[in-house]
């Protein structure tokens, strides 16, 4: 797979035409993300960033015999709106939409159009969004679909849930405070998503 | 080491344990048998300091304190170790990790990265496990039998002093039963501690021989011996049993 590196830029653009992997982390101010996967590629964008006050939209187009997963983990502690639009004009795609927020103290509000088009066949739309809110953070999240033909396999998903008092019940005792709890069940929220995607 | 006096517990407002009434000395196995819902769970959760359960009245002595003032990161670190019947599978959480950071709660001291990681390659070997637990998620996409084990290897490398052990032997094929009792065994035989053991069978007590068996029936001790009424049990039932020994007494 072929490995990109974003310019740092708060626009970017991503014309994909071979099989591509890319990281972002929070060094990345990106505000629009503009992708196009050109036929029979496929891209994964691994997403981690810790947030403060945030916006960011994302559109993707995808051609013939693509295939896009973009796993996105956050920790938001302000503000953050995600927007992203998803277009499968095209036959045989796969978009695999997964995303793992935390919402500490702040407000976020994710917002996932996907559209598959009509007379389109064997197209694959996941729109997977989990949020856990700590510190009496708040979370939003729409996962729209727009379906026009009816040769489609989509799915959508979210929960929004404070931290699990079982988990927290578990890991006291082991002998861990509060405090180390919630930052394990924390961290091991947001980094699993990176790790079971890959 | 242990003394439950007159404890009175409720979940929901429904009584569960009535004058629970139960002593462990150090380097002593109990065993405490009885029909679902007779409140053997129950115990062990109360003994963990589970928020879902409320003590009406009574009280617990762990080491000579009293248990009930104290939240369950206490407990744990004063040597309580409860063994679940379905332990909790925690997304992303590593075994490693967590283990890691509650031994430098437990020791005040930072952890030396090279010992732990031997520490766990041989608690692996011991258990036979694989090692790649150690980096696993807390009971992640584990089978009944692993997650049992993945606690046992929690159990090694805490070394608590009183364990409970609800239904360790539930969900469990032989094989593994073999490997957790024997690692059990040695587990008791290498340290200064004690075991409850909450079971319906007598495959993991015969390799553990307890020194006491009791009954539970509606909330309370209503019987105690050794482990040969353990094996009246699993031959007769828990009814059929009552006749037996109250036959044996008229004669």
């Amino acid at each position: 797979m072929n490995n990109i590196i974003l310019d740092k830029e708060s626009i970017v653009n991503l014309n994909i035409s071979e099989d591509s992997i890319c990281n972002i982390d929070s060094s990345y101010n990106i505000n629009k993300l503009n992708i196009n996967i050109k036929n029979n590629a496929k891209l994964v964008i691994n997403h981690y960033s810790i947030i403060n006050e945030h916006k960011l939209d994302i559109d993707i187009n995808q051609l013939e015999n693509t295939s896009f997963i973009y796993n996105h983990s956050f920790k938001n502690s302000d503000k953050y709106n995600l927007n992203i639009n998803i277009l499968l004009k095209s036959n045989n795609t796969k978009n695999n939409i997964n995303i793992h927020g935390v919402t500490d103290g702040g407000i976020s509000n994710i917002n996932i159009n996907g559209k598959v088009y009509d007379k389109t066949i064997n197209n694959e739309l996941n729109e997977n969004i989990k949020l856990l809110n700590i510190n009496n953070g708040k979370s939003n999240a729409y996962p729209n679909m727009f379906i026009d033909t009816k040769n489609v396999s989509a799915n959508h998903s979210v929960s929004i849930t404070n931290i699990n008092k079982d988990y927290l019940f578990y890991l006291n005792s082991k002998g861990l405070d509060k405090d180390n709890s919630t930052n394990l069940i924390v961290n091991g929220f947001l980094n699993g998503i990176i790790e079971n995607k890959n | 080491m242990l003394e439950i006096k007159n404890l009175t517990v409720s979940v929901l407002n429904k009584i569960i344990l009535k004058d629970f009434n139960l002593i462990i000395n150090e380097n002593e196995i109990h065993a405490l048998m009885g029909l679902n819902g007779s409140g053997k769970s129950t115990i062990c959760k109360v003994l963990m300091g589970d928020p879902n359960y409320k003590v009406e009245s009574g009280y617990i002595y762990y080491k000579g304190k009293n248990l009930l003032e104290l939240d369950t990161t206490y407990r744990a670190r004063m040597g309580l170790y409860l063994v679940n019947q379905t332990p909790l599978e925690i997304e992303g959480v590593k075994n490693s990790e967590m283990l890691r950071l509650a031994l430098e709660a437990q020791t005040g001291k930072s952890v030396n990265i090279f010992e732990f990681s031997k520490l766990m390659n041989n608690i692996c070997e011991k258990i036979k496990v694989d090692k790649s637990f150690i980096h696993r998620g807390i009971n992640e996409n584990m089978s009944g039998g692993e997650r049992k084990k993945n606690e046992l290897m929690h159990l090694w490398v805490l070394e608590p002093d009183l364990i409970l052990l609800d239904e360790i032997d539930s969900g469990v094929d032989i094989d593994n039963l073999n490997t957790i009792s024997e690692s059990l065994k040695e587990y008791f035989d290498t340290h200064s501690c004690s075991f409850l053991i909450i079971t319906h069978h007598t495959n993991i007590l015969k390799k553990l021989n307890p020194n006491y068996v009791h009954i539970i029936d509606n909330g309370k001790i209503i019987e105690t011996g050794d482990y040969s009424l353990a094996e009246t049990i699993e031959n007769n039932g828990f009814n059929r049993a009552n006749k037996v020994r109250k036959n044996l007494n008229h004669e």
